[in-house]
C-alpha cells in the first residue's frame, strides 16, 4: 500500500474542536492563574466601556448646554456674515429659508434678529446682545425659557428679558423700565422704552451679563428692520447636522446664504471634544498596552510550563501553525472571558450611571458646558460596546502572538526531554 | 518484493554532532543502517551511546549533521518543519519513557487526538479508538483523565496513541524505563503481538537484557556506532 507521506493539513473543524478543548481545560486547570489574568482584562474592558459612556455623556452634556444656551445646531446667515461683526446684517428674502427647511425634514428652528445694543437704566448701563426672538419658537432651541425664573417669556411688545444678574448689577427688579439703545438697520441711533418682563439665570455669569431678549417684532420695530431676520437657529440630532446641512444649502444659494454646523459656529466646544477623545484613546492604549502585557506573560508561563507537551504534540504530527492555533486558542479564550465578564459588568454601571449619574456640582465651576445640569450619566452607545470587545480580543490575539510563534519554534527533541 | 523483506528505512553515514558550551559531542558517528518493513528491533546500548538521538534522527524530531535517512524511498533527513510534522502524522508513532500524554484530555481522546490530526472523521474516530482501547485492554479507563492512571495504565495509552493511527514505523525510547518489569514486559507483548498482526515495523530502544532479548533484531550501539547488529531468537 502506497501511502502520501506529506500529506495533511494543519487546520480542520474537528482539530479545532480539539484545541479548543484543550485550550478551555488548561485555563480552568490553572483555576487561580486564570481568573487573576481574566479579572484584570475585564477590569480594563470594564473601564474602558464605562469610561467611553461617561465621555459619551460628557460630549452629549456639553453640547447641550452649549448648543442649548444660544447657538443651535445649525445657522444660517447672510453669506457675508462674520460672527465678529457689529453691522446688522439681515437675510435675504427670509421667505426663502421655510420651503428649504421644511424640504430637509426640519422642525425645530427659530428667526432672530441680532444686534449690539446698550441698556441704560437710571445711571447704569451696560453693552449688551440683544436679541429679537420669537418666544414659542425660540423654546424649542435654547433653554433660556427653563431658566426663566420670575416673570414671562412670552414677551409682550414692550417687555424685555433679561438676566438676575444684570438686573442686580443694573439694580432692577421685575417692571422696572429701562432704555436700550441701537443702531439701526440704516445706522440711525434709536431708542425704545421697556419694562422688564422677565428674569432669567442659566448659572453661566458672563452669558447672563451680555444677552437681553425681545420679541421679534419689538426688535424689528426698534432697529427699524421690519420682517427682517439675520440669523435661523435650527435644531436637530448633532450626529445629524453635516447631513442636514448640506441638504440645507443644496436648496439656499450659498451666494446669498451660508448654512453653518455646531463645529464651525462654536469650534471651542468641537476641539474640547477632540481633545477629550485623543486623551481617552491615549489612556486607552496605555491600559491596552498593560492588559497584552498581562495575557502575554500568562502565554508565556504556560508555554514554559508545557514545554514537554508542545514537544509532544509536535511528535504526534501538529505542524507549527496547529500550535500556533493552539496557544492563540488559548489566549483568546482568555480574551473573550475577559470580554464577557468586563461587558457585563460594565452593561450594569452604565445602567446605573445612566439612571443616577455623577454629580460633578463638587468637582467643577460653573461653566457653559454645565449649563443643562451638572450631573453626569453615561450614554453606552452600542457600537462603542462591540467595539470595546473587538479591542479586547485583538488585544488578546496580539498578546498571545509571540508566546504562539515562540511554541511553535520549540525544537522537540528539547521539549520532549524538559523537566 | 513482498512486505517481509522490503526495505522500508535506509540510514547513510549518518552523524549527528552537538556543540553545548562550545564543545562538539559526536552523539551518533557515521551510522549505516537498513530495516525493512515489520522487523521487530531493539536499539541497545549504555546511556549515551546515541540510542536516542538515532529515535529522533529516525522520526525526524531533529536533523542530521551529515548523511541521509530515507523512509520507503523518500529522503526524510532535511524536511521543513511542517513537512516533518506531517510526516510523522502519518507514518511514526512514538512511545516515550515518559508516556507524554496530554494531562487534560481522557485516555479516549489522546488516543483519538491522533485520529484528529489525520482528518479521520467522527464516526470512524469512534470505532477505531474504541477498537484499539479493546485490543490495549483500556475499555474501562476510556472516561478517566490519564493524570488519574498508573504508570502502566499510562503507557498502555501512549501505546494504544502510537498504533491507533496504523503508523509504518513505531518508535518507543526506552518504553518500559518507568515501568515495573511487569509492566514493562505486559508493553513489549503488546508491542509484539501488534506488530505480528499489523506488520508494523516496531524499533525500540532499551538497556534492560531483558527487554532487549524480547526483540527479533537487536543493533546494539557504544559511543555513537554500531557494534553488533544480530538476528536473535525471542527470549534470547
Amino acid at each position: 500500500m502506497t501511502r502520501n507521506l506529506l500529506s495533511g493539513s494543519s487546520f480542520s473543524l474537528a482539530l479545532f474542536t480539539a484545541h479548543l478543548q484543550i485550550a478551555l481545560r488548561n485555563i480552568l486547570r490553572h483555576r487561580r492563574r486564570s481568573l487573576l489574568t481574566v479579572a484584570a482584562v475585564a477590569f480594563s474592558v470594564f473601564c474602558l466601556i464605562v469610561f467611553q459612556a461617561l465621555i459619551a455623556g460628557l460630549h452629549q452634556k456639553m453640547m447641550e448646554s452649549a448648543l442649548n444656551l444660544d447657538t443651535g445646531v445649525i445657522q444660517i446667515h447672510a453669506a457675508d456674515f462674520n460672527r465678529n461683526q457689529t453691522r446688522l446684517l439681515p437675510l435675504a428674502n427670509p421667505g426663502a429659508i421655510a420651503p428649504a427647511l421644511a424640504t430637509a425634514g426640519i422642525t425645530s428652528f427659530a428667526p432672530r434678529l441680532k444686534a449690539q445694543a446698550l441698556i441704560l437704566a437710571g445711571r447704569h448701563s451696560a453693552s449688551v446682545l440683544l436679541s429679537g426672538i420669537n418666544p414659542s419658537q425660540e423654546a424649542t432651541i435654547t433653554l433660556v425659557r427653563q431658566k426663566t425664573s420670575q416673570g414671562t417669556y412670552q414677551l409682550g411688545p414692550d417687555q424685555i428679558l433679561i438676566s438676575k444678574g444684570l438686573a442686580e448689577a443694573l439694580g432692577l427688579t421685575l417692571n422696572d423700565s429701562i432704555t436700550l439703545m441701537v443702531q439701526s438697520l440704516f445706522g440711525q441711533t434709536r431708542t425704545g422704552r421697556f419694562t422688564v418682563g422677565g428674569l432669567f439665570a442659566t448659572g453661566l455669569e458672563s452669558f447672563d451679563q451680555s444677552h437681553v431678549y425681545l420679541s421679534l417684532t419689538a426688535a424689528q420695530t426698534l432697529l427699524e428692520a421690519e420682517d427682517a431676520i439675520s440669523e435661523m437657529a435650527i435644531s436637530c440630532p448633532p450626529a445629524q447636522a453635516a447631513e442636514l446641512a448640506a441638504r440645507l444649502q443644496q436648496s439656499l444659494p450659498a451666494a446669498t446664504y451660508q448654512v453653518k454646523v455646531w463645529q464651525e459656529l462654536v469650534p471651542d466646544l468641537a476641539q474640547l471634544m477632540e481633545l477629550n477623545d485623543a486623551t481617552f484613546r491615549l489612556l486607552i492604549l496605555i491600559l491596552f498596552v498593560i492588559v497584552a502585557m498581562g495575557i502575554a506573560n500568562t502565554m508565556t508561563t504556560v508555554i514554559f510550563e508545557r514545554f514537554r507537551e508542545f514537544g509532544t504534540l509536535t511528535a504526534l504530527g501538529v505542524t507549527p501553525g496547529g500550535i500556533v492555533s493552539l496557544v492563540m486558542t488559548e489566549s483568546l479564550l482568555l480574551g473573550l472571558f475577559a470580554a464577557l465578564t468586563g461587558s457585563l459588568a460594565a452593561i450594569g454601571a452604565c445602567a446605573y450611571l445612566a439612571r443616577y449619574g455623577i454629580d460633578l456640582t463638587h468637582f467643577t465651576s460653573a461653566n457653559q458646558y454645565f449649563v443643562a445640569g451638572s450631573v453626569l450619566k453615561a450614554i453606552l452607545i452600542p457600537s462603542d460596546l462591540v467595539l470595546a470587545n473587538v479591542i479586547t480580543l485583538a488585544t488578546a490575539a496580539m498578546a498571545g502572538l509571540y508566546p504562539a510563534w515562540k511554541a511553535s519554534r520549540l525544537n522537540p527533541v528539547k521539549a520532549l526531554s524538559h523537566v | 518484493m513482498s512486505d517481509a523483506t522490503r526495505i522500508q528505512l535506509t540510514l547513510r553515514d549518518i552523524t549527528r554532532v552537538y556543540t553545548p558550551n562550545n564543545h562538539q559531542v559526536q552523539a551518533v558517528a557515521g551510522i549505516n543502517l537498513i530495516l525493512r518493513q515489520g522487523e521487530f528491533v531493539c536499539l541497545a546500548g549504555p546511556s549515551g551511546s546515541g540510542k536516542s538521538t538515532l529515535l529522533n534522527l529516525i522520526g525526524t524530531l531533529d536533523q542530521p549533521s551529515s548523511g541521509t535517512i530515507h523512509f520507503d524511498n523518500r529522503e526524510i533527513s532535511s524536511l521543513s518543519r511542517s513537512a516533518s510534522a506531517l510526516f510523522r502524522r502519518s507514518a511514526i508513532g512514538f512511545i516515550f519513557q515518559t508516556f507524554n500524554l496530554i494531562p487534560v484530555l481522557t485516555v479516549f481522546e489522546n488516543v483519538e487526538y491522533v485520529l484528529v490530526l489525520q482528518g479521520i472523521g467522527t464516526d470512524e474516530r469512534q470505532t477505531r479508538v474504541t477498537m484499539m482501547l479493546a485490543a490495549t485492554g483500556l475499555t474501562e479507563l476510556a472516561q478517566r483523565r490519564v493524570t488519574e492512571l498508573s504508570g502502566g495504565q499510562q503507557q498502555r495509552v501512549a501505546v494504544a496513541r502510537a498504533l491507533i493511527g496504523n503508523p509504518l514505523l513505531i518508535l518507543a525510547d526506552e518504553p518500559t524505563g518507568n515501568l515495573d518489569s511487569t509492566s514493562g514486559a505486559a508493553i513489549l507483548e503488546l508491542l509484539h503481538h501488534l506488530n505480528r498482526e499489523h506488520r508494523t515495523t516496531i524499533l525500540y530502544s532499551s538497556h534492560d537484557p531483558r527487554i532487549i532479548s524480547l526483540a527479533d533484531r537487536v543493533i546494539l550501539l557504544q559511543d555513537g556506532k554500531i557494534i553488533e547488529d544480530r538476528i536473535q531468537p525471542r527470549g534470547a
